[in-house]
């Protein structure tokens, strides 16, 4: 098709004429992927003559033709664009992109995105080179056009990733530097050199990101740069054409030139400019950095700070910034002391009015309370409000610069709250009143650890805090019970006071306003956790609860659900009456958070993060409960919806939260019901599909089912339970792709069901035998193995004739008893037992074992019976000396929580005396740390030294706190018994046992049994003891 | 203005286009004012389809041609090719389908390239619907790049002129301008719940006076 022809059609594509379009859109689709068709395109696109209308649809067409075809999605799909015309594209879209009116450019450079990130530099090694030319000219815009969109590929790039970087800086930096000067040399600029400035601005950040170039590293070539930004920083902004409406204002090219001057010369200190920070080949650069300009920045900063005085504007994205900056200065002292001169101004009259209450608040208070509340416990808005910038700057002249300020500040505080209780009604400084109480609050940590303020907090808050609980102004209630809950943890001297706050943020609960009931909960929450004496609390405990929900109707909040918690650990038990209301309102609010957060990926939706929240309060109810089992009964129609639906694909997020509610459903219900049974073939679905790595959450429901529910597990047979489990573990011990560790719940399910099917699930051995031998060959990792021995210990002590037969038929029992004895006798270079570490591991290991003493000996010849017998004696004293050290370190835990007790106490002060002038103050932090690292240390030590790194990860000694049928077997006496009952049925045999073994294990042999005598007695008495408790009650 | 190759009415017209998501209800809301037929089928819209309707005001009579583009990718035609001589758009989304909101800047930020500076209605569609997904005070885009939002049910005709009045009203640069006669409209499939809908329009009053996060998103653009 020529060209004319394709004008044409073009232009026939516009048609309001359904027929002429339709037919135009035909002939396109036809010809787009004839060879030349992208050249034809862009021929018309820059055709001055050609109709505006027909160059901007060839645009677009010609950018949704790149976007889909110029670097296909799937590699494997045909390329549809040829190499020829790919690189007339790439030759000509460059000077095109600068030719053409801004309509058509914007277009093009949507391509030019597409284009570059594809083919730099690999197929278009040239495009720098025109860059490069074309900043020397007259095409400036253009070529900051596309050097920006160069630059952005590799903004966040590291590493090898980032190489195409130093040549992009070393060619373009040079012209980048004369442009950016005489740009800014321009008398009275235009609106349109702030876009070339801005332009010059986002260049320049994209290449500092992440490193600073080594061009820059030239101490001359820096200080230009800099001289410039330095320039813009401090020159203010035109006063002509600045809109007056505030969202336009903040958009204006140069208060956006001036952010983003800000933004860079920020990230130049906090990540380049700092000493402590830098590996060695930075360090002359931040030395240099430090000397030459931070100082001057801090200058420029307070400069452009000051207006804010005289209710000058700044956009508040800018004082943000600029207070980030500050406040990063204060622990270096030759930035402090620059600073110092003009602190109280800075102090008292920007960054304290700015912590004040003000007119955007109050806009928002009356108008949005609900957006009022969000924006107040959002995160994200700490990026951007001069508030929280303000409060960190004054945490962080306190906590650093303390003894210089913080009496000064705390003066500055007193004379508002004396001002304000002077003046009269009608003329109290109620906003400042909020910024000091703010400031208050925020200094909480400070205060509370330094003499003289941590005596007089309860008189401050008495005098100042708590009459404000029934201020005429809403903002100043919710103030006061946020500041009470700061401080809800002092030790009061008079528990009046306490009563007086608690209840006063109590009664906030029902305040009219919505932020003040809001602040009222957060701040019950530290009463609630501060409170020594529960019947403070008791008689309300009803009426508080049901505020509670209505306010968790009315808003959607995390930390709401963090209140109800801290209530539900105060009370345990006593919670019972309002369980199951509780577990309601939760489901409900659950609910409406998942409608809300449905079709959202975000992951950062609060609705999701509140249903997390609503799960987990729902989970701590049900364990605060857990002796109540009738209570389960009643509970469980309300959560069975929200176990269905979550344990299914939708519950991925929260699948952790989940699992555990239905652990405590199956494990403290008088029975599991068949709507609970209703579950387990959705966690075998989830588990066959995505939830291997929640193997070990799933572990627990299921083995509640086994041990819990075995009659009904045992015979029920629509679903075939057996079965499923089967079919799931078979398919997870056979699966390659599943390393050792994903695996190990696999193991413990096969014991579970050997362990509490005892004598009924016989069909099941030989096979569940089968696949873990299989998996013993293949496993790496000791710890799967020792899981997997510990199968065919749990098969001989279910049936050992039985099942050594099976191992006989299969044709490992020597290489599987071999195996087992070399991993008992396994020790590492410290002499430390390499296997079966825990407790259960061992215990399990002797049951098995004991139970080869009872076979004939047909079926264990004399030599495999000793070293049955002496490998069983080794491990009965090596699980008696585990069980006695474990007892001692339960005592010695619990000495070592009285000690830290005392030792919080004492370290109240640690940090609270200043530092000397001389030393930089930031030596507070690293006083911090190296405590952080003694602690480290310490917590280090307490591991065993471990010189096989491979194991480290499985070396632990905690048992998990399962139960078991095995549990009430000890190994001891069912040693003994054994013992005894060979030397019965065949004393030639025992005596010939009895023969072989040395002195060593005869001792052995003896402790054992004189140890089996005590336990059988000790458990004589703990029966006694419970028959006796049981009648006696 | 008459358009290139259109069809003149010798009162004023404009091109007005609509975008969205697929399913929004871009056609359904169009074509309660020409042929009153509500299609309850859902058959997705292949390019484009051009409706003009007509409009009474104390003005006199106005034309708008709604150039009703597809949503759904597959079905685009010539996507943002359409938007061309746009004189003034619709940004659809539905409030029953998150999904829909999240891509109204995309929808804005290709609409925006090709059409400089025309006046834009958003519309959250489908407020009939008992389980909206997104609640008025979540809606904040047109807040941010200063568009006018209406809350509208195509099944309902609730608000069915506003987006149109609003429209003529800045094209004509008369903010006097008001309908004299109503358009011939398909009678309403459902009852909408003025209680509920005055909830929402209330909060929406009280979402419009709310200050916005500062707009920093060049940052990442």
């Amino acid at each position: 098709m020529d060209l004319p022809g394709l004008a044409v059609i073009l232009q026939a594509a516009l048609s309001p004429n359904p027929d002429e379009r339709k037919a135009a859109e035909q002939s396109l689709n036809q010809f787009q992927y004839t060879p030349q068709h992208l050249v034809r395109l862009l021929q018309i696109i820059v055709d001055g003559n050609c109709d505006m209308a027909v160059r901007q649809v060839g645009s677009i067409h010609f950018k949704n033709f790149i976007a889909k075809n110029w670097s296909p999605l799937d590699p494997d799909e045909q390329q549809k664009i040829s190499q020829s015309d790919k690189d007339v594209v790439r030759d000509h879209i460059l000077v095109f992109v600068t030719q053409v009116p801004p309509l058509l450019r914007v277009q093009l450079g949507e391509c030019l995105k597409t284009i570059i990130h594809a083919d730099y530099p690999e197929q278009w090694p040239h495009l720098l080179d025109w860059v490069k030319h074309n900043l020397q000219d007259q095409q400036v815009y253009g070529a900051l056009f596309v050097l920006r969109i160069l630059s952005r590929k590799y903004e966040f790039k590291s590493d090898e990733e980032r190489t195409p970087v130093y040549r992009i800086v070393e060619e373009t930096f040079p012209p980048l530097l004369n442009i950016f000067s005489r740009l800014v040399q321009i008398p009275n600029p235009s609106l349109e050199v702030a876009d070339l400035i801005k332009l010059i601005c986002k260049i320049f950040w994209s290449s500092i990101y992440l490193e600073i170039p080594k061009q820059l590293f030239d101490a001359n070539v820096f200080n230009a740069w800099m001289m410039l930004f330095l320039n813009i920083l401090e020159r203010p902004v035109p006063l002509e054409g600045q809109p007056s409406d505030p969202e336009l204002r903040k958009a204006w090219g140069w208060w956006k030139v001036k952010k983003w001057t800000v933004h860079i010369l920020n990230r130049l200190y906090t990540r380049f400019g700092d000493l402590k920070l830098q590996n060695p080949e930075n360090r002359a650069f931040a030395q240099m950095f430090q000397k030459n300009y931070a100082g001057k920045i801090l200058e420029c900063h307070l400069n452009l700070l000051n207006v804010i005085r005289t209710g000058g504007y700044l956009p508040d994205r800018v004082i943000n910034l600029v207070l980030q900056y500050l406040s990063n200065s204060i622990s270096k002292n030759s930035m402090y002391n620059l600073l110092q001169p003009r602190l109280d101004v800075l102090l008292f009259e920007i960054v304290f009015p700015l912590m004040c209450f003000n007119d955007n608040d109050l806009k928002l208070w009356d108008e949005d309370p609900h957006e009022y509340v969000r924006k107040g416990y959002d995160i994200i808005e700490d990026l951007y409000s001069p508030r929280t910038a303000s409060m960190d700057f004054v945490s962080e002249l306190v906590r650093k610069r303390g003894k210089e300020n913080l009496h000064k500040f705390i003066q500055f505080i007193v004379e508002i709250f004396k001002r304000y209780d002077e003046a009269p009604v009608e003329y109290k400084p109620y906003r400042q009143k909020d910024g000091a109480l703010l400031a208050i609050g925020a200094l909480c940590d400070r205060l509370k650890q330094t003499e003289p303020y941590k005596s007089e907090l309860e008189r401050m808050l008495v005098q100042h805090v708590f009459p404000e609980f029934s201020s005429p102004v809403g903002h100043l209630r919710a103030k006061a019970a946020w500041v009470a809950g700061q401080y809800a943890h002092i030790n009061f001297s008079d528990s009046n006071n306490f009563r007086k706050a608690l209840h006063s943020v109590v009664a906030g609960m029902r305040d009219p306003e919505l932020p003040v009931r809001v602040d009222s909960v957060f701040a019950l929450r530290s009463f609630v956790e501060a409170c020594r004496d529960l019947n403070e609390i008791r008689p309300i405990l009803p009426q508080l609860l049901d505020e509670f929900f209505k306010l968790m109707n009315e808003v959607e909040n995390e930390d709401l659900v963090f209140t109800l918690e801290t209530i539900v650990d105060k009370f345990g038990e006593e919670m019972a009456p309002y369980a199951l209301g509780l577990c309601q309102n939760l489901a409900a609010a659950f609910w409406r958070c998942m409608n809300t957060a449905e079709a959202d990926d975000d992951a950062d939706d609060p609705g999701a993060l509140a249903a997390v929240g609503c799960l987990r309060a729902i989970s701590t109810i049900l364990e605060s409960v857990s002796r109540l089992p009738h209570l389960f009964v009643q509970v469980e129609p309300t959560l069975l919806p929200i176990m269905r639906r979550m344990l299914t694909t939708d519950g991925q997020e929260v699948f952790e939260e989940v699992l555990e509610i239905v652990s405590y459903m199956t494990f403290f219900s008088p029975t599991i019901s068949l709507d609970m049974w209703s579950l387990w073939p959705l966690m075998m679905e989830a588990l066959s599909e995505w939830a291997i790595d929640f193997f070990s959450n799933i572990l627990v429901p299921l083995d509640n089912y086994i041990s819990r529910g075995t009659a009904h597990f045992l015979t029920c047979k629509e679903p075939d339970y057996q079965q499923s489990l089967w079919n799931m573990i078979a398919a997870i011990m056979a699966d390659k792709n599943m390393e050792d560790s994903d695996i190990e719940p696999a193991p413990k399910l096969i014991q579970v069901v050997f362990q509490n099917c005892r004598g009924q699930v016989d069909q099941w051995v030989e096979p569940y035998l089968r696949i873990s031998v299989e998996r013993l060959r293949r496993a790496e990792k000791s710890y799967l193995k020792c899981l997997l021995i510990q199968v065919i210990a749990d098969a001989l002590y279910y049936n050992a004739a039985f099942t050594l037969s099976i191992l006989q038929k299969l044709g490992v029992a020597t290489e599987i008893f071999n195996l087992w004895f070399q991993m008992l006798q396994q020790v590492k270079k410290s002499g430390v037992r390499a296997n079966f570490k825990r407790e259960h591991d061992k215990k399990v290991c002797c049951l098995g074992l004991t139970s080869l003493l009872t076979l004939t000996a047909e079926q264990l010849p004399g030599e495999a019976l000793g070293r049955v017998f002496r490998a069983t004696l080794d491990l009965l004293v090596a699980y008696k000396e585990q069980v006695a050290e474990a007892a001692k370190e339960e005592e010695a835990e619990d000495d070592d929580d009285m000690d830290g007790f005392q030792t919080d106490d004492d370290d109240d002060f640690g940090d609270g005396s200043d530092k000397e002038m001389g030393v930089d103050a930031e030596d507070g932090d690293e006083a911090d740390s190296m405590k952080l690292q003694k602690l480290a240390a310490q917590a280090k030590s307490f591991r065993p030294s471990d010189e096989f790194d491979e194991d480290s990860d499985d070396d632990f000694s905690d048992d998990e706190e399962l139960q078991s049928p095995i549990d009430e077997v000890d190994p001891f006496i069912l040693f003994v018994d054994a013992v005894k009952g060979m030397q019965a049925s065949d004393p030639l045999r025992f005596q010939s046992l009895t023969q072989t073994l040395d002195f060593h294990y005869q001792a052995l042999a003896n402790g054992v049994a004189q140890h089996a005598e005590q336990r059988r007695a000790e458990i004589e008495k703990e029966k006694m003891e419970k028959a006796s408790a049981a009648t006696a009650s | 203005m008459a358009l290139p190759n259109q069809q003149t009415v010798d009162y004023p017209s404009f091109k007005l286009v609509i975008v969205g998501d697929g399913g929004t209800g871009k056609t359904t809301f169009v074509k309660r004012h020409l042929t009153g037929e509500f299609e309850k089928k859902y058959e997705p819209t292949i390019g484009v389809e051009v409706h003009p309707l007509d409009f009474f005001t104390n003005c006199g009579k106005i034309r708008f041609y709604c150039w009703d583009t597809a949503g759904q990718e597959k079905f685009g035609g010539l996507r943002d090719g359409y938007y061309i001589h746009g004189q003034c758009a619709i940004i659809m989304f539905d409030v029953t389908a998150r999904l829909t909101y999240k891509n109204v800047p995309t929808w804005h930020r290709d609409l925006c390239r090709v059409c400089e500076n025309i006046p834009i209605v958003l519309c959250g569609n489908k407020v009939d619907v008992k389980n909206r997904q997104v609640k008025a005070k979540q809606v904040t885009f047109h807040r941010k790049k200063n568009l006018q939002y209406y809350e509208i049910s195509a099944k309902s005709n609730y608000n069915f002129e506003k987006p149109f009045l609003y429209l003529a009203r800045k094209l004509a640069g008369e903010t006097e301008l008001r309908f004299v006669e109503s358009p011939a409209l398909a009678p309403p499939e459902v009852q909408i719940d003025m209680a509920v809908q005055a909830k929402h329009e209330q909060e929406l009053a009280q979402a419009a006076a709310q200050p916005l996060p500062d707009d920093d998103d060049d940052l990442f653009e």
